[in-house]
């Protein structure tokens, strides 16, 4: 009875400790998942089998999620991202990132939480990763990018286990080539404002005390010869005709105005989002 | 010879009579007593009177050394004070004998249909009109200094220039097209609001009394440049305001100039028009309707001081209101100061931003 007794307590607590583990190590098994029917089933089985094998490579989740909408359950692609990230138990021990579709606004978000991935994917990283697949998101090329988010996570999930640190704007040459560049007309801009400002300042200086010497002039109004209530302006009507607008895309901010590194929120979550369809 | 010119001279000494800024009354050059125009009017009335009656195409050509176009344009008077022969402009209204310096007047050029409607009296003596265009010389530093260090005024005078003064009501019906524009940030675009209107104005500017020189022999970007005169002070035209200064009647007529004024009144009435239009990004002119009803003209005579000084063999002529004082001309400039303002200027601009922008460094 007494080994009965201790063999229930043994179970409970270990069912009871089972469960409050399990959170914590429960992986979603489900690496790529579209709701909208837009990749085929083949498709969605071998983009699953890359992400699956880049996660248990590196030990940080990748995922893919094509939605057809985040209106109901969020504001915005960034808060839809966190929460299916959180709702869907993504990551490794919560280390992952995902790159969410919300197909009927046209919005993507790479979204990435936990130590390695938010890590590896610094805000440089994921602003290049972004760039590539945008534009296959933007010729509805679906399949490729997806392909293209994988591969890309996985090369910056390597870079960051090869070099020992991730892939930045300090160790990206492209981007430091275009710093030196921006840095070189930055300042031979500068040495043209510096010999060339002055002079036209001086020019304009001159031409206003030259001025001073010749008062005289034809006067073209007579605004001192009104006539003691003698302006009368009765008739001001403003008459609306119609609206337009234009829509110009927005050049996207230059990650060499940024420093390194990897912006995080109170959530522990970082991000970069845009819209695809233009 | 006609003698058809008054000189005012004292009722108490028989010295000439000139009319005195300061005192704003006729004064007598030898004995110093001052007279009220009225006092003076009341004298010489009957005087100017006769001598319109003798009229003004008198000249007696045959014995003077000018060609026919120039003996056209002039007239002889002789003085009454002393007798000499007095060579005149054909327009000339007031002036001064050269020979005994008694101030002259001719009242034909002011009788009838050619009397004006008003005179401003001078307020400013000689003395301030030269001290006006010492200060006038201050505050320039492009000036040469040998201009102001050597500069000799040749000749200041005293002159009662005609204008012609044009009341008119401008009528203005205008439309336009405008743009009311405002960005917003939606998602990664920004996007261009533009909101496109119709404005409809209409309404009237009335003006008074818009001057225009009435003179050929002024130039007339010197006669706007000395505007405004303050026109409080204007008053009836009396003869009594002319000794001591020089004066000539209109030789533009009113048809003429009223192209000028009209102008003015133009512009500014588009400009009233314009201030009702606020608020919009862009404003473009579609149709606009002017018609200028003309009110009276009236023929005023408003004091002006001309000085001209020379140097380096060329004449700068600077006008002065006799009013107000305010002093317009055109001076020249010292070449070699303006190239070294403009490197000085450049060389500490350039040391400066050297510092700010490169930190010193090249």
């Amino acid at each position: 009875m007494k080994k009965l007794r201790s063999l229930l307590t043994v179970l409970i607590l270990t069912l009871g400790l089972g469960m409050f583990l399990l959170p914590v190590f429960a992986d979603n098994d489900v690496h790529v998942d579209d709701e909208t029917g837009l990749i085929s089933d083949y498709q969605l089985e071998q983009l699953d089998a890359y992400a699956q094998r880049i996660s248990d490579v590196h030990n940080c989740g990748v995922y893919i999620r094509f939605i057809d909408t985040y209106r109901g359950f969020a504001n915005n692609v960034v808060d839809a991202s966190e929460y299916v990230f959180n709702n869907e138990d993504l990551g490794i021990s919560d280390d992952g990132i995902l790159l969410l579709v919300a197909m009927n606004e046209g919005e993507y978000d790479l979204c990435a939480h936990g130590n390695t991935a938010n890590t590896a994917f610094t805000d440089h990283a994921k602003t290049k990763m972004a760039r590539r697949i945008e534009y296959f998101l933007s010729s509805s090329d679906w399949y490729t990018a997806c392909s293209e988010f994988l591969s890309q996570s996985d090369t910056m999930l390597t870079y960051l286990e090869s070099h020992g640190e991730p892939f930045d704007t300090n160790n990206d040459p492209a981007y430091q080539q275009n710093k030196k560049e921006q840095e070189a007309a930055s300042r031979s801009m500068k040495i043209g404002a510096t010999f060339g400002l002055p002079p036209i300042a001086a020019l304009l200086t001159c031409l206003g005390l030259k001025a001073r010497n010749k008062n005289t002039g034809i006067k073209t109004e007579a605004h001192n010869y009104f006539a003691r209530n003698g302006i009368n302006i009765n008739r001001v009507q403003d008459l609306f005709i119609n609206r337009t607008e234009m829509h110009t895309p927005l050049p996207r901010s230059s990650s060499s105005g940024r420093g390194g590194g990897t912006t995080v929120n109170s959530g522990g979550f970082s991000h970069h989002s845009g819209s695809f369809r233009h | 010879m006609a003698d058809q010119v008054t000189n005012y001279q004292c009722p108490s000494c028989g010295g000439p009579l000139h009319w005195d800024a300061t005192e704003q009354k006729l004064k007598c050059d030898f004995c110093g007593s001052t007279f009220s125009n009225a006092e003076i009017e009341e004298v010489y009335g009957a005087a100017n009177a006769a001598a319109v009656e003798q009229g003004t195409e008198t000249a007696d050509i045959e014995t003077l050394q000018w060609t026919e176009e120039e003996a056209k344009h002039l007239r002889a008077y002789s003085c009454p004070s002393c007798g000499a022969q007095l060579i005149c402009d054909e327009n000339t209204a007031a002036t001064s004998c050269p020979y005994c310096g008694n101030p002259t007047i001719v009242p034909a050029q002011f009788h009838g249909a050619l009397k004006p409607d008003y005179v401003i009296p001078f307020k400013l003596t000689k003395d301030q009109a030269v001290s006006k265009l010492k200060e006038f010389y201050k505050g320039k530093p492009l000036l040469p200094d040998a201009f102001t260090r050597n500069n000799h005024i040749q000749e200041i005078k005293g002159v009662y220039v005609p204008f012609w003064l044009y009341d008119a009501r401008v009528d203005i019906n205008a439309s336009f097209r405008a743009e009311r524009t405002h960005s917003t940030q939606r998602g990664d675009d920004l996007v261009t609001i533009t909101e496109h209107y119709r404005l409809l104005r209409g309404g009237s500017v009335s003006f008074e009394k818009v001057p225009a020189d009435a003179s050929s022999k002024m130039p007339d970007e010197f006669m706007d440049a000395i505007e405004p005169f303050d026109y409080d002070e204007m008053v009836p035209f009396e003869m009594a305001y002319l000794p001591g200064y020089l004066a000539d009647r209109y030789d533009v007529e009113p048809e003429v100039d009223a192209k000028r004024a009209e102008n003015r009144m133009r512009n500014s009435t588009t400009s009233e028009l314009h201030k009702t239009i606020i608020g919009y990004s862009g404003v473009f002119p579609e149709s606009q309707q002017i018609n200028i009803r003309r009110g009276r003209v009236h023929y005023a005579l408003l004091p002006v001081w001309m000085l001209s000084t020379k140097w380096n063999n060329t004449n700068y002529l600077f006008a002065m209101n006799g009013q107000t004082g305010r002093m317009v001309g055109d001076m020249p400039t010292d070449n070699m100061k303006l190239i070294r303002w403009f490197l000085i200027i450049t060389v500490v601009g350039i040391v400066i931003l050297f510092f700010v922008l490169l930190g010193g460094k090249l």
